[in-house]
């Protein structure tokens, strides 16, 4: 009788633990109530930071729609630059979706004001960093130019758009202040946010279909999407899962998950947080098993894909997962639709632990800056006022930078967006709302891409199984705190 | 003569047309286009990146460190070491195989028929192309997974080969790049071959000797000074390897084709330590006027210079 019992309950809890492994809704709660417990203690990490996070958080709420609060309309000027004649050169990086949308506003603009003309000077992602460093170099910069979170390499050329702001060239009724803090820094409004993403996974529905998989829950592990990778390996053929973010999974995203508010980078830029390397070993070692196997691409084969998300593997049907901003998910859809590939879906980032933190927050995913140098900041400003503000112009753009910033440009396209998009947009919201995203720092010191580098040469020397995990981690643990010593 | 027209020049006040019609001006004027171009395009920015190399510039501000750059490098940068091993195994598994193909070529079509011409002319043509970005582009098509080169392997039943992933193949797709380009070297060595008396070729064959005794006995030595200026342009060409590392590979895998011009490229664009990349390229200069020094002092034993004219 009492053996039947404890047979009785032990079923029970198992079938509770499955459960709040597959089941998304048990998870969310079970670290919910967590988080409540804990809320006394997260005093972690910098105060700013916190702070800013707050705001993030608040705006992401924001994103979910509903109470979208007064949309003021925003009024553009008769002309620019007293409708002389002027031309300003603009700059960006993307794959071809955004660079015919983008193309199509510049048009708009100059047909607005006839006597702007703007040259634009589109690129990829490594290209265009390359271009912009010799640009620096010899004073000549762009006047206006798309630039990440890294502007704490740029800001000697950066102009702070305080003034713009506040004299209401760039017109910011819309914007929460939270949004705007997110591209605020080193006491300068670095650039407007053109869109707000967060990582995401992108998987192919078809494939995982075809495998018999059960779509990915929201507080999968890493060990749950290995497994996934390998059986869609098994089934389909392809790679089970197409590149991910190496360094991020092993270090600036992996590291937050093992514990709330511990971090990779001290949120001042000025060395490691974590004081151990071992927090990069798993992550390590499950691309080592999924390269062996085959179910991950080895370096060739990553090298072979390019990096605009229309080249994906995901896109081209060459895997079934990858990870992903969720910015990039609608250009990957349509190049994977075009390709007759099959749907792609999104999902959230797998976790060290099913009732650990995420590890990742919502951040600015490119913003509009002006060149410090120009010759004419006030076409630029009024360019990025129009650009973030009209709502024809972000009908072409439709999102595609991340999820706009200004209510209403958001109540605008809310009516033409797609299924994905929506979801898209439904899923920035949601990262927003986690409580732990708060404690993540999203800053990027500028040693990040020598680190990066050598993060990634440990893990191809590790697949070729000529060190261990544990030596990688530790080469790439000494090598990054050698960087910030120098 | 020269001399005598000059003093007496200088002797009386001249005006400006005397001047400029004078030997020396009008030298210096032809010269001119070259020297501007010398010293603004290369003393200037060698000038320049010397002080770098001496400064932690980042593109913005350049604060003066001293001699701590190189002190880095040789003493606590491990990527540098390794990339200048692998630097000097792809000269070495480059260049000679290059050198080898030109002269086998250029030895081929040394008949004087009209064909021969436009077979060099077609050969000369990858060299045309061959430093290009498409090209580059082309053979990492070429060598992929699912690449030509592995479609020929299949077919005649050989596995397929991860040419771009696997460090101990990667260099050979990279240096056969270079090969390919073998053209300029052919010319040189069929200019070489052409001056090589026939007279020599004829006494050989009446004594017997065979046509690979020929060649050995008689074309190398003969066209060893080409092959010493050859070697000597194809060495320095060959460290200076980079649009491979960065089209095909980006320095992969595993740092296998960081070159050394690689590694100073991401230096400087990549981490934008400018003053790092400037001092390692200082010790690069440094590095290929040894290895071109060495070559030198072994070529008295084994470059043959004929005695007195050549007929």
């Amino acid at each position: 009788m009492k053996a039947k019992k404890v047979m009785a309950l032990m079923m029970a809890s198992a079938m509770a633990v499955s459960m709040a492994a597959c089941g998304s809704d048990g998870g969310t709660t079970t670290k919910a109530a967590d988080e409540t417990t804990k809320a006394p203690e997260t005093t972690k990490g910098s105060d700013e930071t916190t702070k800013a996070a707050d705001e993030t958080t608040k705006a992401a709420e924001e994103t979910k729609g509903g109470e979208e609060g007064d949309i003021k309309e925003v009024v553009f000027p008769e002309k620019v630059n007293n409708g002389e004649d002027c031309t300003i050169r603009f700059a960006w990086w993307g794959g071809q979706t955004r660079h015919e949308r983008t193309e199509k506003v510049v048009e708009m603009f100059m047909e607005k004001y006839p006597n702007v003309t703007i040259t634009t000077e589109p690129s990829d992602f490594d290209g265009y960093f390359q271009k912009m460093a010799t640009l620096v170099g010899g004073g000549d910069v762009w006047d206006v130019f798309q630039l990440g979170n890294n502007w704490a390499e740029y800001t000697d050329i950066i102009t702070d758009l305080t003034p713009y702001i506040e004299d209401g060239t760039i017109n910011t009724d819309n914007i929460s202040d939270g949004f705007l803090a997110t591209t605020y820094d080193l006491g300068k409004q670095m650039e407007i946010s053109l869109g707000t993403n967060a990582h995401v996974i992108i998987y192919n529905a078809d494939m995982f279909a075809e495998a018999g998989l059960d779509e990915p829950a929201e507080n999968w592990t890493w060990e749950d999407y290995e497994k996934c990778a390998e059986a869609l390996k098994e089934v389909t053929g392809e790679y089970g899962s197409s590149s991910l973010e190496e360094f991020y999974g092993a270090c600036t995203v992996g590291v937050p998950q093992w514990e709330d508010g511990l971090n990779f980078f001290k949120a001042d830029n000025s060395g490691l947080m974590i004081d151990k390397p071992d927090y990069m070993v798993p992550f390590i070692e499950m691309i080592q098993r999924m390269t062996e196997s085959g179910a991950y691409p080895d370096r060739g084969a990553l090298n072979e894909m390019g990096t605009t998300p229309e080249q994906n593997f995901v896109a081209t049907g060459e895997a079934a997962m990858t990870w992903a901003l969720s910015n990039q998910v609608i250009a990957m859809a349509k190049a994977a639709e075009e390709n007759g590939v099959g749907t792609l879906k999104i999902a959230t980032l797998p976790r060290h632990s099913a009732d650990g933190p995420s590890g990742y927050a919502v951040k600015s995913s490119q913003g509009l800056a002006i060149y410090n140098k120009t010759k004419y900041p006030d076409v630029c400003a009024e360019f990025i006022n129009f650009f973030i503000n009209s709502p024809e112009a972000n009908q072409v753009l439709a999102g595609e930078r991340g999820v706009p910033i200004t209510s209403a440009v958001r109540a605008a396209i809310e009516p033409s967006l797609s299924e994905l998009e929506k979801s898209v947009y439904d899923y920035v919201g949601m990262v927003g709302e986690w409580e732990d995203s708060k404690n993540v720092f999203i800053n990027e010191p500028s040693q990040q891409n020598a680190i990066k580098d050598e993060f990634k040469n440990q893990l191809d020397k590790v697949n070729a199984g000529s060190i261990t995990a544990e030596e990688a981690a530790k080469n790439v643990f000494d090598f990054a705190n050698d960087a910030f010593t120098r | 003569m020269k001399k005598k027209a000059n003093a007496a020049l200088a002797a009386q006040p001249k005006t400006f047309k005397q001047r400029m019609q004078s030997d020396n001006a009008v030298g210096y004027v032809f010269a001119a286009p070259f020297i501007i171009g010398f010293i603004c395009l290369t003393i200037f920015p060698m000038g320049l990146s010397l002080y770098y190399s001496l400064t932690n510039y980042n593109f913005v501000h350049a604060d003066f460190i001293g001699l701590n750059n190189y002190v880095r490098m040789f003493t606590g940068d491990s990527r540098f070491w390794y990339s200048l091993w692998r630097t000097f195994l792809y000269v070495i598994l480059a260049v000679p195989l290059k050198l080898i193909f030109a002269l086998l070529v250029a030895f081929f079509l040394t008949r004087n028929t009209k064909i021969a011409s436009l077979y060099r002319a077609v050969y000369y043509l990858p060299s045309l192309v061959g430093g290009s970005v498409a090209v580059a582009l082309v053979w990492k098509q070429m060598f992929a997974r699912k690449g030509m080169i592995n479609g020929i392997l299949g077919a005649i039943g050989i596995d397929r080969l991860n040419w771009l992933g696997d460090k101990n193949l990667v260099l050979f797709p990279l240096a056969l790049l270079t090969v390919w380009q073998f053209g300029s070297s052919m010319i040189i060595f069929a200019a070489g071959l052409k001056e090589i008396p026939t007279s020599y070729y004829e006494a050989a064959e009446i004594d017997g000797a065979s046509s690979v005794q020929r060649f050995f006995k008689i074309t190398l030595p003969c066209l060893s000074p080409v092959i010493l200026y050859n070697l000597v342009m194809q060495t320095i060409t060959g460290f200076m390897v980079f649009t491979q590392a960065a089209i095909i590979t980006q320095g992969g895998p595993a740092d296998a084709t960081n070159f050394i011009a690689y590694y100073i490229y991401t230096q400087g664009f990549k981490y934008f330590d400018m003053g790092y990349g400037s001092a390692i390229s200082w010790v690069m200069l440094v590095v290929i006027a040894i290895v071109t020094l060495i070559i030198f002092k072994t070529s008295k034993k084994w470059v043959f210079y004929e005695a007195g004219n050549d007929d």
